[in-house]
């Protein structure tokens, strides 16, 4: 009896369990803590975390996880079992011979084909869907100056590239490091799949994480770098803009990120679909399922399918703090880059001056930094509103973020 | 349509080694940043121009001066003349073209509630 309730125990998990393991089901715990109790960004870092625990739980039947020749752990790996057949057609039909895979069985856990999503690059641009369904370009469209912070704060990407590859990581790897400045979760997944595909869950869970650590880490670079007077000067009101603008804009900006950067196309034609199916105003259903149905249920696929590439052989590496600490440094970088450029712009154009505290809200972090930048603003002024202003250089991070995306992928891919 | 590879990024991609030194890694990032700096300023030109067309099309003709009130009549007690401007001049706002006010009458605090209660059922209620 007892033999075989031993037997029996050999059959559970628990012998399974690693220290790897328990210091990762920390890292969950943090994870959740700051979701749950803390109430950043829970919406990603709830799938995240379960995700990361399911990763590091002996599990049979959810994901398949091997160890490659060069030592990196490869997970979500489907088996496919057939056999090749050989056919010739008859010559009235070509002549010529093919050969057909007949599928007989495919045998993989339930992530081996949800995180399919990633690794075909399909969640990425389908959440840009729903994305562009949600954002307003108005304030961008009311005035597009603002569109310069955008850019400026891509500066952290490149600054963080430079001290990646200092540090020893390839040019990919380091662009896949960079791109968390961005603040653009989709976009740095979709880039670090392509270039560094072994990065993947830790270059995920900073960018998500410093996104939804946002309200934290922009507020003191914002005030370092700003004087009291700065921060309460007020802007001009935005100009109404009209529907017609703003189906233009979809278009046009479609078409110009497009040809200058074809390698962001998923990405950029995604997101102004997603607008212009909003702006259009004849197509509330889809406009629905894409702000509603289509962005959530992808979310929760996204968010687990990331977590569960923390698999604690991965993530439990030097490299992983590294892209942490690099990747702070981005978002620090971009965040500064905004504010000063901000303030350029007001030296140059003194007459209708932009309150630098909208410059951090170039992180394409939407809405949160512009909802920083608001708040930051009605501590030192309560009837200043800057979130509509914030929200120029916020969607304009995103248009930003993608085609500096794009730029990585057309050097670093071919 | 789908792109052959393209030649040019493929002479970057073959400038820049997987280890790139310092001076590599500087004038590799410039140019991504003159290449984002390139796209967003395009958008803003072309934002200009359009915000330049539109602002012209859709110019609002100029509010029609509001009448200006010469004396207060009897149905007005009770309230300043600078109230009788701001809600005069709240009228012209609302509505644009000259209007006559007869009366301004305090509400009647009573009511406040059965106000309420309407304004709540016309609120839930979709107007077609």
């Amino acid at each position: 009896m007892i033999q075989g309730l031993l037997d029996f125990l050999s059959t559970t998990g628990f012998t399974l369990i690693t220290w790897k393991m328990l210091v990762m089901w920390a890292v969950v715990g943090v994870l959740l803590w700051l979701a749950v109790a803390k109430n950043f960004e829970p919406l990603l870092l709830v799938p995240i975390a379960f995700g990361a625990l399911i990763a590091n739980l002996p599990t049979r039947g959810v994901i398949t996880t091997e160890l490659r020749p060069d030592g990196v752990y490869q997970s979500a790996t489907f088996k496919i079992e057939g056999q090749t057949l050989d056919h010739t057609l008859p010559d009235g039909q070509g002549g010529h011979a093919t050969r057909v895979l007949k599928v007989e069985r495919i045998e993989g856990g339930l992530f081996d084909f949800i995180s399919q999503g990633i690794k075909v690059e399909l969640f990425p641009p389908l959440i840009f869907l729903g994305v562009g369904a949600l954002t307003d370009f108005g304030p961008l469209i009311a005035m597009p100056r603002t569109l310069l912070l955008g850019a400026a704060a891509q500066m952290g990407l490149f600054v963080t590239f430079m001290g990646a590859t200092l540090m020893g990581f390839t040019a990919k790897q380091a662009a896949s490091i960079g791109i968390i400045g961005g603040a653009d979760g989709p976009t740095a997944i979709f880039l670090t799949n392509k270039l560094a595909p072994e990065l993947l869950g830790a270059v995920a869970v900073a960018a998500y994480s410093y996104m939804s650590l946002v309200p934290l880490i922009q507020p003191p670079i914002m005030r370092l770098l700003t004087t009291d007077k700065e921060r309460k000067i007020r802007m001009k009101s935005l100009r109404k803009v009209s529907r017609i603008e703003k189906l233009l804009f979809a278009l046009l900006v479609m078409i110009i990120c497009i040809l200058l950067v074809p390698d962001a196309a998923a990405l950029i034609a995604m997101l102004m679909l997603g607008n212009f199916l909003r702006e259009c105003a004849v197509t509330e259903r889809l406009v629905q399922a894409s702000q509603n149905e289509i962005i959530n249920v992808l979310t929760i696929f996204l968010g687990t399918s990331v977590g569960i590439t923390m698999h604690a052989e991965n993530f439990l590496a030097p490299e992983t703090l590294k892209i942490i600490v690099l990747g702070v440094v981005a978002f620090g970088i971009s965040t500064a880059s905004g504010v000063l450029v901000a303030k350029l712009m007001n030296v140059l154009t003194p007459n209708n001056p932009v309150n630098p505290l909208i410059g951090s809200a170039g992180v394409s972090a939407v809405p949160m930094a512009a909802r920083v930048s608001h708040n930051e603003g009605q501590k030192y002024d309560r009837s200043n509103y800057l979130l509509m202003h914030a929200m120029g250089p916020n969607v304009a991070g995103v248009i930003g973020t993608a085609v500096a995306a794009g730029y990585f992928l057309s050097t670093l891919s071919h | 349509m789908n792109l052959p590879p393209i030649p040019v990024p493929a002479l970057l991609a073959a400038a820049l080694p997987d280890h790139p030194r310092l001076l590599d890694s500087i004038v590799y990032q410039v140019n991504g940043l003159i290449v984002v700096f390139a796209a967003l300023s395009l958008i803003w030109g072309m934002l200009e121009v359009m915000g330049f067309y539109f602002r012209r099309v859709h110019q609002a003709p100029a509010p029609a001066p509001a009448p200006a009130v010469v004396a207060v009549p009897a149905s007005f007690e009770g309230i300043t003349p600078e109230q009788v401007a701001a809600i005069s001049a709240a009228v012209t706002v609302l509505f644009g073209t000259p209007h006559r006010i007869q009366a301004i009458v305090p509400a009647d605090p009573e009511l406040n509630w059965a106000q309420e209660g309407r304004r709540q059922i016309f609120a839930s209620h979709r107007t077609r």
